[in-house]
């Protein structure tokens, strides 16, 4: 392997570490109102769930913005990203993921602004203090990876791999579930990431921001719960 | 192709219908009872049962400043098997201080059916939004749930140019799987219901809704803030007419407070 090679293997799996304190492993994205509700309650349910919000909801309203603003970057086109960081905000109807993306981008923006002088980076980020885009998460991601100088499948793929630990890692928390039952889960998942990697590269673009209504409505509901561990 | 068109205006500080061009199979009707209503009622006719194929209606709506209007439907929105697909566009303009309330009945797409709908709106940052959306399986007592082909109803919503909601309510059999966790699970029925208003806060209106919609037995229901004047309730259900009755009985009060506010403000002038 390249010294170049083995540089953006490091990049990708710092900056995919679930425990990079940008706080992803505080929000649950309705799982938690899932297993309140008892219709998340063992490895095969929790499977179900994994995979359904990788390939309903990830793919349609994360991936297709982390893919999108991976490309603008390589064009260096600020303006589509801010428009794209928009639709992205429009699209993310629950208060909490809402709110949940912007946190985790706008940290994760902070911590590499820190570490690179990229002028778009910088841009994007000064954009996002002035108020004039909001800043989320997979947007921020794609930029950032994009100018790292990964490929788009590897960025991809380290994105996913991230939301799937910490759904996993939630599961295993809230279930609760065994850690051997949840390290099988996320293993056996690897190749269902690959598949949904390659379908992000080519999504209909008729089902850009496609709705979840049932995914949509738990996010709504955590909002209410009598007991709550993470913020959405 | 089927298109109307729609323009307010005021009169005497009274919502007026000052313009409208239809084409078959439409035509619109003012079904306002209290002539001193600021608020206009219109009611879309249709002598058509519904969309066939290649059908394509085009639906312009201007609301103008200092205006009120609501836009009624006068039944259930049936779109049968379209092999070449059926589709409906509708730009709407609310313009500064204006209010728009629209709650169509049931779209019910039948086996076969292949359905684009696109709905664009665009507010200023003092216009009133209350918009209403429900969609079936399809006709469920006939054995045909989700037995269309695909539907999809993209809304997007603009306030001073910025997109501040976009929704992509997208089915296709082939490419989902409805009963599947996330999507409709074991309801049949979905309702959306978006609510945009500088001048409540969304608090207010989440009271009102929770309060509605918490009557109505097997649903399963959401209500969030999109941001300080935004507002969108989301269910889940079994039955059109049950969530449009839910919904038309939240519609109702909302369309009587911005009367009454309308009214109030006049009196006060």
């Amino acid at each position: 392997m390249s010294t170049t090679k083995r540089n953006m293997l490091l990049e990708l799996l710092h900056i995919s570490d679930p425990t990079l304190p940008i706080g992803g492993y505080s929000h649950s994205n309705g799982l938690e109102t899932y297993i309140q509700q008892n219709k998340v309650k063992d490895v095969q349910s929790t499977t179900e769930f994994v995979k359904n919000m990788l390939i309903y909801n990830y793919k349609y309203n994360d991936g297709v913005f982390v893919r999108d603003a991976f490309m603008l970057a390589k064009k260096n086109d600020l303006n589509s990203l801010l428009k794209l960081d928009e639709e992205c905000n429009a699209l993310r109807t629950p208060m909490e993921v809402r709110e949940g993306s912007l946190k985790l981008g706008i940290r994760l923006l902070k911590i590499y602004v820190r570490l690179h002088d990229y002028k778009l980076l910088h841009d994007f980020y000064k954009a996002v203090k002035e108020k004039r885009t909001p800043g989320h998460f997979p947007v921020a991601f794609g930029l950032i990876t994009s100018l790292l100088g990964s490929e788009i499948k590897e960025s991809l793929s380290a994105f996913y791999y991230n939301a799937v630990v910490n759904m996993v890692t939630n599961s295993v928390k809230l279930v609760p579930l065994g850690q051997m039952d949840g390290q099988e889960i996320l293993y056996k998942l690897h190749s269902f990431i690959n598949e949904v990697v390659k379908e992000t590269l080519d999504i209909d673009e008729e089902m850009r921001g496609l709705c979840n209504p049932a995914f949509d409505i738990r996010c709504m509901q955590h909002e209410d719960l009598y007991s709550r561990l993470y913020m959405s | 192709m089927g298109q109307y068109s729609v323009q307010t205006g005021l009169y005497k500080d009274v919502t007026i219908l000052k313009d409208t061009f239809f084409t078959p199979p439409f035509n619109v009707v003012e079904v306002r009872e209290n002539k001193k209503d600021p608020l206009l009622e219109l009611m879309i006719m249709s002598s058509s049962p519904g969309l066939f194929n290649h059908d394509d209606y085009q639906i312009t709506i201007n609301v103008k400043k200092h205006t009120l209007l609501n836009l009624q439907t006068q039944s259930y929105q049936r779109i049968y098997n379209t092999p070449d697909g059926a589709r409906q566009t509708m730009n709407i303009d609310v313009e500064q201080d204006a209010y728009f309330s629209h709650l169509p009945h049931p779209s019910v797409p039948h086996k076969g059916a292949i359905y684009d709908c696109e709905n664009t709106i665009k507010l200023t940052d003092k216009s009133v939004l209350i918009w209403g959306e429900i969609l079936a399986c399809g006709r469920k007592l006939m054995g045909e749930s989700f037995a269309f082909k695909k539907y999809r109803s993209l809304t997007k919503v603009f306030q001073n140019d910025k997109l501040i909601y976009k929704d992509n309510l997208y089915l296709n059999p082939k490419a989902l799987d409805f009963k599947a966790m996330g999507q409709y699970e074991d309801f049949s029925y979905q309702a959306n219901f978006l609510c945009v208003d500088p001048f409540h806060t969304p608090q207010e209106y989440i009271d009102l809704m929770q309060k509605e919609v918490e009557k109505e037995e097997d649903i399963l229901f959401g209500i969030t803030k999109l941001s300080a004047e935004t507002c969108v309730l989301r269910i889940l259900g079994d039955s059109g007419e049950q969530l449009f009755q839910a919904l038309k009985r939240i519609q109702k009060q909302l369309d009587k407070q911005a009367s009454n506010l309308r009214l109030q403000k006049i009196s006060e002038n």
